[in-house]
């Protein structure tokens, strides 16, 4: 673990805010600005892991208070500890890339303008949407694709990238009607291959031969044009049993590959390796139905969505790689295939004492063709289960969790403790723990194993 | 019932007169009781500082819910609001925290209203609220929305007693006017608080709750609490008390209030910094979108 100097482009980046501060000031409006500022390095517990250095992120958020009409701004920035440090030149992320991994950056989560009545609101620009009921894997959350970068370990909505998009929601009485348009394509964002987040990958233990020099190709992003819009309706019912139905229409949001031919070959002494698969991305439709109640003092909540023509990966050893392979090129078999699917799950939520509660959480994919050549079974389960406590008047949050896989036998553990100190400074320490075999969800991150330590400034 | 005591005073003092005038004109004996004008002066006497007496304490023919739906009145009355307030929280090692917020509130019905709650500071509750429809005053249905998962959720009911956000006070006590039919009520005497002439009342709660009953200073002018005090069972643990209290718009509101726990010797004080009544906000505004966005 290697502290890095103090970063210049921090100048900058705060130059950039400037100037978007002042816009609404300029025009007399007052705005409501807010921001933090995290800085968190890791203990690897397995010394064979690929390392993550040192992160500092920024944000600025800022809002204007006027009820009709509004400016909503989330500016994100800084080193984000998973490339060595290039502080000559600021990155600034956009929707054109899968690997976005220059270091420092800087990218909008959300700016958006919106014009509200009553019942109406309209919003253009770019935004995030939770729609759904479950925590950390929302069946019916479909619009924003995910920065996979960090895995889990920042929050679900932290993990979702800004999309450009109209948006309009209306309400009357305990009806309510969202739309969302998106006029093109925004890729989820994946960690290079070689990077802590990567997991573990056949790929990477050749890697580790002295010789051998891996290559790898950039998505080919579906072009920005109307044809690849996606677009998401949602209808609500409020009442003592809520309810919803969504219906989606465009890229699936989850990470695929495609595959196109393995190329090895020979240059000054190393081998290159290019093994012939890159993230794709497939159009897909889902239907879903959630809803959430409170029974006495459970609160129940539930979701379902029926997918058709969703992609799912093939077993890898139907790729057509060859058992054996010299320099040339070879020809390589789809990865993916496209089959409907059924997903549903629910959680309940129980307050145990003051200040303390249990969320649980049960959720299932079922394949429903092409079973057999699938890499995943016909049916995978996720068990989620966490108990948060706060003490000392809410100075001190601790936290227990757990996710289990039970068909391939994989698990994840968390715990963390944040503590207060005054109402900006806060403070953290997690413990990460990754069990399971090295082809399912979680034992491919089996080397991950970690203690994070953070602090945070807010204001 | 004054009215009625002076009223029938005057009427019998009337008769007196008209009695003795016309016993000394006629000169009639005097030995019985009624017929006594000595005896009628003593208990129209009697009767005048009766009548005194409850025309200074009257309360004291109140009953303890009497008291209480004196209270609520005044609480109802105050539902269509706007309120900024501040929280100050100090631990047992005089180390402060602050939270600012603000509510909204709109009486809906005789006995139902809307209510919501937005958090401004600390940085990490910004945005976070928690909305209140009150079908009746019994009848709650609460949401919750907090800006790190974008999502509005409902909560039960049960969470009333626990700490709102590390503060001292309850998620109760700022869901709105209570429920007469959920506590019994006993009056314990007249008492005084900070010179405010007060009636003591014990109040139960007929369901568990984390306090076992609580003493209301009940301020017989104004008809608001000047000071609480909760038990479990015979322990003090929680006193509530009005610092500075303050008629707006006609409506007495308490703009100082200090909470102290006394378990953990932990206190938040609350100072309601502005407060605008009568806003007729639109019914619409109590709604889970406007939670989300968390403005106006």
């Amino acid at each position: 673990m290697t502290f890095r100097t103090v970063p210049p482009y921090l100048c900058r980046w705060l130059a950039v805010l400037s100037v978007l501060l002042a816009q609404p000031l300029m025009a007399g409006d007052t705005p409501d600005v807010s921001g933090r500022i995290l800085f968190s390095g890791i203990a690897a517990l397995d010394g064979n892991s690929p390392p993550d250095y040192p992160r500092s992120i920024g944000r600025i958020i800022l809002d204007t208070q006027d009820p009709t009409w509004g400016i909503h701004i989330w500016l994100e920035g800084g080193w984000d500890g998973r490339e060595d440090f290039a502080p000559d030149e600021i990155h600034y992320r956009t929707n054109n890339n899968v690997y976005q991994s220059a270091s420092p950056f800087v990218e909008f989560k959300e700016a958006y303008g919106r014009i509200s009545t009553p019942n109406l609101e309209l919003r253009a620009g770019i935004q995030r949407f939770a729609w759904g009921r479950l925590d950390e894997y929302p069946i019916n959350d479909l619009l924003n694709p995910w920065d996979h970068t960090q895995f889990l370990n920042v929050p679900l909505e932290e993990r979702k990238l800004g999309i450009p998009a109209l948006s309009a929601s209306f309400d009357e009485s305990i009806w309510g009607v969202d739309f969302v348009w998106v006029p093109g394509v925004v890729p989820y964002r994946l960690p290079h291959p070689d990077e802590r987040w990567a997991g573990w990958t056949p790929l990477r233990e050749l890697a580790t031969q002295s010789d051998v020099i891996l290559e790898f190709d950039d998505a080919e992003i579906p072009s920005h044009r109307l044809a690849n819009s996606s677009y998401g309706f949602r209808l609500r019912r409020a009442g003592d049993v809520e309810l919803a139905v969504t219906v989606f229409h465009g890229y699936d949001p989850h990470p695929m590959v495609k595959t196109d031919k393995l190329v090895i070959r020979r240059k000054h002494g190393a081998i290159y390796v290019n093994p012939g698969y890159a993230p794709d991305f497939n159009r897909m439709t889902s239907i879903g139905v959630d809803g959430a109640t409170v029974l006495g003092n459970w609160s129940l909540r539930a979701e379902g969505a029926y997918r058709l023509d969703k992609h799912f990966v093939i077993h890898p050893d139907s790729w057509g790689y060859p058992s054996w392979a010299w320099p040339g090129k070879y020809s390589l078999n789809d990865a993916s295939c496209p089959s409907d699917a059924l997903e549903y799950g629910a959680g309940l939520d129980y307050r145990l004492m003051e200040d303390c509660l249990l969320t649980t959480q049960i959720q299932q994919t079922v394949i429903l063709d092409h079973i057999s050549a699938m890499a995943d079974d016909r049916i995978e389960t996720l068990f989620w289960a966490s108990i948060t406590r706060w003490w000392i008047q809410h100075r001190l949050e601790t936290s227990a969790s757990v996710a289990i896989n039970p068909e391939h036998g994989d698990s994840m553990s968390k715990i963390s403790t944040w503590y207060s100190w005054t109402d900006r400074w806060k403070t953290g320490i997690t413990l990460l723990d990754f069990q399971g075999p090295r082809n399912s969800l979680f034992g491919r991150f089996d080397q991950n194993d970690q203690i994070e330590f953070a602090c945070v400034y807010s204001w | 019932m004054t009215n009625w005591l002076t009223t029938l005073f005057l009427r019998y003092r009337t008769r007196l007169l008209e009695k003795t005038m016309h016993q000394q004109r006629t000169r009639l004996p005097s030995s019985s009781f009624f017929n006594n004008p000595r005896w009628w002066g003593k208990a129209c006497s009697l009767m005048a500082i009766l009548t005194l007496t409850l025309c200074d304490h009257h309360a004291n023919a109140m009953t303890g819910r009497d008291v209480y739906v004196q209270m609520r009145n005044i609480l109802i009355q105050g539902l269509d609001r706007k309120t900024e307030a501040s929280m100050r929280l100090i631990d047992s090692s005089g180390q402060e925290r602050r939270r600012t917020l603000t509510e909204y509130s709109k009486k809906t019905g005789p006995e139902s209203c809307k209510i919501m709650v937005i958090f401004s500071t600390p940085p990490d509750l910004k945005g976070v609220g928690f909305l209140i429809h009150a079908a009746t005053f019994s009848e709650r249905t609460l949401w919750a929305y907090f800006p790190e998962y974008k999502r509005v959720r409902r909560i039960p009911d049960s969470a009333q007693d626990d700490s709102f956000f590390g503060s001292d006070f309850s998620y109760d006590d700022f869901c709105g006017p209570p429920d007469l039919d959920d506590f019994t009520y006993v009056i314990l005497g007249e008492a005084s608080v900070d010179g405010h002439p007060c009636v003591k009342v014990k109040v139960t709660p007929t369901t568990p709750r984390k306090y076992t009953h609580f003493v209301g200073w009940v301020d017989t002018t104004h008809w608001v609490h000047r000071q609480i005090e909760y038990y479990q069972d015979k322990e003090l643990f929680k006193t509530a008390h009005v610092q500075e209290l303050e008629i707006i718009e006609g409506i007495p509101t308490p703009r100082s209030l200090e909470m102290r726990n006394h378990r953990s010797n932990h206190g938040t004080e609350l100072t309601i910094e502005r407060i605008e009544y009568r806003t007729q906000f639109q019914e619409e505004m109590f709604s889970q979108r406007y939670l989300e966005r968390g403005l106006p």
